[in-house]
């Protein structure tokens, strides 16, 4: 039972990586707490389950379509964003506004109905020795692990992925040296919407989406990126296991309660300890 | 329009739309204004925070704690509803406690910790406690059904209460602290303003009158389950009505609620009975974009011209600086650095940039940790912490002007002249510092050489045993530097001891000692014709 939680862990840890990652990168690039990005995952997992179950396309073109549709979610925010006088402030109310609408959308669309994917072959189990796991879960783990080992290159190598990180150090110093701040802050609220809409696909694929979960998943996001400190594929993977296999544990020993109550109390604890104090800038 | 006459023109607007509603639809007509009264309460409390500088995003963490008191007690405790109530906004104030430790925290910062709060409440309440996710079913009690009219009234009490709370509160010193730390952290905490003590009272006055709407939810409802009253609907609503108000203001959650609370519940909940609450959110979204400060504007206490009795002044003591060594991000910046200024005496403190100069006053005032030595005010350890340093006779400025931009220039000097019972002294600091004819504008409006003088009255208006001066001179014309090196002179003569930090090789004519800083150690310490001899020596 041990080595089956740790490893159930260890699968909903990379996929919590996953649904962190783009956050993290709005976070450090766009300076913005965004508390919509549960409802991005949500959107994305919605566009999978309508592209598979009503049109029959295959899971990765629809996986595809469902990152192009957080891409141009997220391309949205920052014409928004700049015109905040506080955006650490006024950022998480107007993103908490924007959860809500796409919130009410997602309810007026898909109804408070459960979705989840059609069964089938995908529900197989694969059994590790002592371990049982579903194919799709196998498949939607390593999904998301590949996606952010992508992520991550991107970021080291290329040419964009050195002025977003130009950007999320020091705006000033990055302009100096002719990067523009305002199109890196673009580039990262497109990338940060499109991994949070292709992490709700890899959700879709595993278990049920509802229009009410947004927040937890934004939660969840939020343990990652903070527990994780920067858009990196290591510290963003080991944040994610980290919560998902305390999660995994706190479920098998105290019940289903307490799964939110892991990440909450990640998070609330991280901000006790690292948070940025008032007097925080001596 | 006047605050008094705002207060009663926007209170007869309320009672005319809840008795047209009651006469027009009834029982449900009586049910809105209930929740709309309900709802005014939660902005107004909610909104209590944002006067402190605070953002709550987990509102829902102190109403479910109401709620859930007030159902278990009257459920299970058999407990009259009026007793119960008492314990329910109770409570809320311990549902509050666990986030003392994030007052220090930035607003945003402090949001998030209460989302998180409120969230694992919930697990906690559903999970662990006794509650479970079930939740409760209450009995008829007399007067306390649905919306009967002791509930009503309640709801009204509480409504107009949490208003005129709000209005006593930024009429009191606590209100001014609140202000002042919503405006500059930093240069509250250089008055000895204490930031989490002053921010406990609002977070506790908001909590207690949020668990109290939250207990009269419960008797509005006839049911409470735990997942619906810590839901994520009673931080949000708040939220947006407040804002929608004037956060700022302690009408803005009631004006708020008028004008968002009926178009919601009567003409866009019956048209989408499942998307209704989208309004909120739109609401919120062009609020931010068009009008950010809300509808009615801010309410900036003011600091009235005699607010504390007079005191005498503190009495001069020494400082001592014994082998303090700082480091800063894992690097020394300061090593072993020692001294002592009598009362009466200035050190000047010389060095390049990057000398140490900015972090040893910076460790003087308590801003940052010493890794090693120590610091004694009067031959006794200085207390820790800014606040408490300042508070014991520990006045600073600050390299860049930090005042407080709400408040006048009269008000900026008058807060820290409160603080040291000096209000007296207020006039003839300004006139002092050539700051008279400003004294009415906003020093958020003033230039940096006007912000410097403003430093200085500010710092001698807390008539302070210890004072450092971070270069204090820079940005200042001649004239005007020679007007304050004439008062910081005047303060020394008083018996205060100065540590002064100027960039540049001069030592100034007022410097009783010197001490040159290169790389955080001590390159010179002696007097300046000491100073002056090592310098013009011949290299051997």
């Amino acid at each position: 039972m041990l080595l089956q939680a740790v490893a159930s862990g260890v699968t909903l840890g990379l996929i919590y990586a996953g649904v962190g990652a783009g956050f993290s990168l709005i976070l450090s690039t766009g300076r913005l707490t965004n508390l919509a990005h549960g409802e991005l995952v949500l959107v994305g997992g919605y566009i999978l389950f309508v592209l598979c179950h009503g049109f029959g396309w295959p899971w990765p073109a629809a996986l595809a379509v469902a990152a192009l549709g957080g891409a141009l979610l997220g391309i949205a925010l920052p014409p928004l964003v700049r015109r905040l006088p506080r955006r650490e402030v006024d950022g998480l109310a107007l993103t908490l506004g924007v959860a809500f609408v796409l919130q009410n959308l997602l309810l007026l669309g898909a109804t408070a109905t459960y979705r989840v994917m059609p069964g089938g072959a995908w529900l197989q189990t694969v059994a590790l020795g002592p371990v049982v796991l579903s194919r799709v879960t196998l498949v939607a783990a390593g999904g998301a692990a590949a996606a952010l080992v992508g992520l991550d290159l991107w970021l080291r190598f290329s040419w964009t992925g050195s002025g977003l990180r130009a950007v999320s150090q020091s705006r000033p110093a990055a302009a100096s040296l002719g990067i523009s701040p305002v199109r890196m802050e673009r580039v990262a609220f497109l990338a940060g919407g499109a991994t949070a809409a292709a992490a709700g696909g890899l959700v879709l694929l595993t278990r049920f989406l509802t229009p009410g979960e947004g927040p937890a998943w934004t939660l969840v996001a939020l343990a990652v990126a903070f527990l994780g400190g920067r858009p990196a594929a290591g510290a963003l993977l080991a944040a994610g296991i980290g919560l998902g296999v305390a999660e995994s544990f706190a479920t098998v020993l105290a019940g289903g309660a307490w799964r939110e109550v892991v990440a909450s109390g990640s998070v609330l604890l991280w901000l006790l300890v690292r948070g940025r104090t008032l007097l925080s800038d001596a | 329009m006047r605050e008094g006459t705002r207060f009663f023109v926007l209170w007869a607007v309320v009672c005319s739309a809840a008795g047209f509603a009651v006469a027009s639809m009834g029982r449900f007509g009586l049910n809105v204004v209930a929740f709309g009264l309900l709802y005014a309460a939660l902005a107004t409390s909610w909104s209590w925070l944002r006067a402190a500088g605070l953002l709550s995003l987990g509102h829902s963490a102190f109403f479910g704690a109401g709620a859930l008191t007030q159902a278990w007690l009257v459920t299970s405790g058999r407990v009259s509803p009026w007793l119960a109530l008492g314990a329910s906004a109770a409570a809320g104030v311990l549902a509050a406690l666990p986030l003392i430790p994030a007052l220090r925290l930035r607003p945003a910062s402090f949001g998030l910790a209460t989302l998180s709060w409120a969230v694992l409440l919930k697990g906690l309440a559903g999970g662990v406690l006794a509650f479970g996710m079930e939740g409760f079913l209450l009995p008829s009690a007399p007067g306390f059904e649905g919306a009967a009219l002791p509930v009503v009234a309640t709801l009204a009490v509480l409504a107009l209460a949490s208003g005129f709370g709000y209005e006593l509160f930024l009429r009191r010193p606590g209100g001014r602290a609140a202000a002042a730390i919503r405006q500059s952290p930093e240069t509250t905490s250089s008055l000895g303003i204490d930031l989490v003590g002053e921010r406990w009272r609002p977070l506790a006055l908001s909590a207690a009158a949020t668990a109290l709407a939250g207990a009269l939810y419960a008797h509005l409802t006839g049911s409470v389950e735990t997942a619906v009253v810590f839901s994520p609907a009673f931080s949000i609503l708040p939220l947006v009505l407040g804002m929608l108000g004037g956060a700022l203001h302690p009408l803005g959650g009631l004006l708020g609620t008028l004008i968002l609370y009926p178009v919601d519940e009567l003409i866009l909940r019956p048209a989408l009975p499942h998307a209704h609450t989208m309004a909120y959110g739109l609401a919120l979204f062009a609020l931010l974009v068009f009008r950010p400060q809300g509808l009615l504007p801010a309410r900036i206490p003011r600091i009235p011209a005699s607010a504390a009795p007079p005191r005498a002044p503190r009495a001069p003591f020494a400082l001592d600086v014994l082998g303090l060594t700082v480091r800063r991000n894992g690097a020394a910046v300061l090593t072993d650095v020692g001294f002592t200024v009598e009362p009466g005496e200035i050190l000047r403190v010389l060095g390049p940039n990057g000398a140490g100069k900015t972090s040893l006053l910076l460790a003087i005032a308590g801003r940052i940790p010493a890794a090693r030595g120590a610091i004694l005010f009067g031959r006794e350890p200085s207390p820790r912490g800014a606040a408490a340093r300042a508070r014991r006779g520990l006045g600073r400025t600050f390299q860049a002007p930090t005042p407080f931009p709400d408040w006048t220039v009269r008000e900026n000097v008058a807060i820290a002249a409160e603080r040291a019972g000096n209000l007296g002294g207020v006039d003839a600091l300004l006139a002092d510092l050539q700051l008279t004819a400003l004294r009415d504008r906003p020093a958020g409006q003033l230039s940096v050489g006007e912000g410097k003088r403003l430093e200085i009255a500010r710092v001698l208006a807390l008539r302070p045993s210890v004072l450092l001066l971070d270069e204090p001179l820079a940005g200042l014309s001649p004239e005007a530097s020679e007007r304050v090196s004439g008062l910081i002179d005047d303060l020394r003569r008083k018996g205060t001891a100065v540590v002064w930090v100027e960039h540049g090789p001069a030592p100034g004519r007022l410097a009783s000692q010197l001490l040159v800083l290169e790389g955080g150690l001590i390159r010179f310490r002696g007097s300046v014709e000491e100073w002056e001899a090592a310098r013009h020596a011949p290299a051997s």
